[in-house]
């Protein structure tokens, strides 16, 4: 167990001291504060394209953060040779990998609050209008890209970072087609194709489930109980994959 | 590194199919919570939802990727951007305006403002430039658009004062307007004119002690509404006699008939049956 906080506490140093998260970041910051010299352009729908943008900026700068995180936990150090400096310690290779994503997630956790607070607080400046709902969307996107990051780490440990970065990206669009998929195999007539798709309907991740951007925008209320089915969707899904990364990275013969 | 591989690490997958399966009934009561926005994640082909096709035409092949990254409310406010850069280009891009404020509707259902003007534009704008015989046919349109965004904004009193406000004042349907008006009533922060419209809508349909009761309870709300007091006093000061009221239901049975003239609406008939 010390050994995965110690893992995880340098993955967060190491991550912070990187350049490419940092400009993700600044530039993630930065398309928030410009977006608010745009809103000329939606007259009368300010407050609704302020936020839209705002929240669609934190998704798409932490999604980019998700993959540069996933693909920079394990494939670096292999390449590098580093891992086998700790391997051959008494860490296993399931608490390593366990260290680097949950140190990870910290930091993608530490960015997606810096990123919501900077949108709350300019929109209070912009519109004097005091929004900390708007949070609460943040917490679906927060467990999309938990389970992003698990996906793209467990690509990367058989996987070359092109490779995963690729997947990443495919599996993020999937997981936005699912409603899409649902409705080919409801509407397929051979049933080995309506039972692959349903399969991979169940199977692969469901972002759509975890996506509350648009009723947060538009006021609509959000019981804690949905947003308790969510976690338990987002955090059963990440353990998932994670077990499967666990026995890839396992088998890996290095 | 000697190679190994852990294989009691396999059995790890045994826990995680089992989890994996615990995950179905989950997401599924996600999809069937009450409050779990549905209409947001719908993307689909064919007569179900014909937004898929509609984002292809209006949006273009990046608005397909947006919407499959996940980006549905960034296409939705550049369809908005582009629904006005289409208006101001004049009458001419009003018909191009439809599909596009179709399809912002179908893809940001709570988006209240863009039902409102997609109804507005269908009943009022394009009603107006079509010909003669497709003018009723543009009116359906704007009432069905206003209908289907009651349907999934039932909390909002926007769309049926707009609905309201076009059966009484485009279509002098005063009877149709009234359960509008009402519906508008029950919702929260329903601005006070409404209370009057709905008393003009009663006044016009001849039903002078509902509209009486409807301006006295617009002076229960607020004693210094002026318009309430002076119809209260009018309504009075009518109803004393019945020869002066019937001469005052003729009167406003002509003004009306002279805006039904101009607008080639039927006209109104002798009411005075006063209930």
């Amino acid at each position: 167990m010390r050994s995965i906080f110690v893992i995880a506490r340098n993955t967060v140093s190491d991550a912070l001291s990187r350049i490419v998260l940092q400009i993700i970041l600044v530039f993630g910051i930065m398309f928030l504060i410009i977006g608010f010299f745009f809103t000329f352009m939606t007259p009368g729908e300010e407050d609704k394209m302020l936020k839209d943008l705002g929240i669609s900026a934190i998704t798409v700068f932490g999604l980019l953060l998700a993959i540069y995180m996933g693909i920079s936990l394990i494939q670096p150090e292999v390449e590098r040779r580093t891992i086998y400096a700790l391997l051959a310690k008494p860490v296993r290779r399931l608490e390593f990998m366990l260290g680097k994503y949950l140190g990870a997630i910290a930091v993608l956790a530490l960015s997606v609050a810096v990123m919501g607070i900077v949108l709350v607080g300019a929109l209070y400046v912009k519109q004097a209008v005091w929004s900390p709902s708007l949070l609460i969307g943040l917490v679906g996107i927060f467990f999309a890209l938990m389970i992003m990051t698990a996906l793209v780490m467990m690509l990367s440990t058989f996987a070359s970072s092109l490779m995963a970065t690729f997947g990443g990206f495919l599996f993020w669009a999937i997981g936005y087609s699912q409603p899409f998929i649902k409705q080919l195999a409801d509407h397929a007539e051979n049933p080995v194709s309506r039972g692959l798709l349903l399969v991979l309907h169940e199977v692969l991740p469901k972002f759509t489930n975890l996506d509350l951007r648009l009723a947060v925008v538009d006021g609509t209320p959000i019981p804690v109980q949905l947003l308790a089915k969510m976690a338990a969707y987002g955090l059963g899904y990440t353990v998932v994959v994670i077990a499967v990364a666990g026995i890839l990275f396992n088998e890996r013969e290095m | 590194m000697k190679a190994y591989s852990h294989k009691r690490a396999r059995w790890a997958i045994v826990p995680a199919l089992a989890l994996l399966g615990l995950l179905f009934p989950v997401s599924q009561r996600i999809e069937n919570d009450p409050h779990y926005p549905k209409e947001y994640n719908q993307f689909m082909l064919g007569p179900e939802r014909g937004n898929t096709l509609s984002t292809i035409r209006e949006g273009g092949t990046v608005a397909i990727m947006a919407m499959m990254g996940g980006f549905r409310p960034l296409v939705v406010n550049l369809l908005w951007l582009k629904a006005d850069e289409n208006w101001h280009s004049g009458a001419s891009g009003w018909y191009k305006l439809n599909p596009i404020l179709q399809t912002i509707c179908e893809m940001d259902p709570h988006f209240i403002d863009a039902w409102s003007t997609f109804g507005w534009h269908l009943a009022w704008n394009v009603c107006a430039d079509a010909a003669d015989q497709d003018k009723p046919k543009w009116i359906q349109a704007g009432i069905n658009a206003y209908k289907r965004g009651q349907y999934f904004n039932p909390d909002h009193y926007d769309l049926y004062k707009d609905l309201a406000w076009l059966y009484q004042d485009k279509l002098k349907d005063y009877q149709a307007a009234i359960p509008e008006w009402q519906e508008t009533l029950k919702r929260p922060d329903a601005p006070i004119y409404v209370r009057h419209m709905l008393a003009h809508a009663y006044e016009n349909t001849w039903q002078v002690d509902r509209a009486v009761a409807t301006w006295k309870e617009c002076l229960r709300i607020d004693r210094r509404d002026q318009v309430a007091r002076s119809a209260v006093d009018w309504w009075a000061e009518q109803t004393s006699d019945k020869q002066k009221l019937d001469a005052e239901l003729m009167r406003i049975l002509e003004r009306e008939n002279r805006i039904r003239k101009t607008r080639r609406l039927p006209l109104a008939e002798q009411p005075f049956s006063i209930k």
